[in-house]
């Protein structure tokens, strides 16, 4: 192989190495964006769950509390009444 | 699951009417008690005489939770008695209830901790509970805890 072949040769391999290194690169960006992206996910589906109950309270004048047990009790009436 | 509306305890009618009970100045509670308990007889008077109330345990103390956020307001013929839901958050184990009890708890004479209203927390009529690590709440209408009127 010619000085010249050998060089082209490397050089080629060398960017074949950078274009595997940078696959894989893209390819961990790619699941840790997708992390990410899953993670932001869910806080925005929390948010948009506070936002809601936060909405229903503004409405009602309430808190509301998300997640275990509530029992909301109707009002109680108290009349007077003359004779 | 839906919740009895509030009913009247008969010494509330006596004692908030003569002032004993100061609705827009006293310490007022909510209290669990179980499907064994007297809460549901209108005669009872004072909350020591209630029975069978939630064992001081599982993120239930007894006595039960101070309600916040009283307030006593007046609209034409109408004034509205409301306050901040009461929550339990429990811990350790489940909090389970049949009962709510609200009673005075600043009133000692003529008899302590005198009684106003309670509900039957589900009509079914069954309890209602929280698991280990979740709330308890019950939660006042959004027309108040009561209402009264001319």
């Amino acid at each position: 192989m010619s000085t010249e072949n050998f060089v082209k040769q490397r050089a080629i391999r060398r960017v074949e190495a950078i274009k595997y290194s940078a696959g894989r690169i893209k390819r961990k960006m790619t699941t840790a964006a997708g992390e990410k992206l899953k993670a932001l996910q869910v806080r925005l589906d929390e948010y948009d769950v506070s936002l809601r109950a936060l909405e229903l309270e503004i409405r009602t004048g309430k808190p509301m509390r998300i997640g275990g047990t509530v029992i909301t009790v109707p009002s109680g009436e108290v009349s007077l009444e003359g004779n | 699951m839906a919740a009895n509306a509030w009913d009247f305890y008969n010494e509330f009618t006596e004692y908030s009417m003569d002032g004993t009970i100061d609705l827009d100045a006293d310490t007022f509670k909510c209290a669990l008690f179980l499907s064994t308990s007297n809460a549901a007889t209108l005669s009872t008077s004072g909350k020591a005489a209630l029975t069978n109330e939630h064992a001081n345990a599982n993120g239930y103390t007894t006595g039960g939770v101070t309600l916040t956020s009283i307030t006593w307001n007046r609209s034409g013929g109408t004034t509205t008695f409301d306050s901040a839901d009461a929550v339990w958050t429990a811990a350790g184990g489940s909090i389970t209830a049949r009962f709510a009890v609200i009673y005075d708890d600043t009133v000692t004479t003529p008899v302590a901790d005198p009684l106003c209203c309670y509900s039957l927390l589900d009509n079914t009529p069954a309890d209602v509970t929280a698991t280990d690590g979740n709330n308890l709440t019950v939660q006042m209408s959004a027309s108040g805890i009561f209402t009264v009127s001319t």
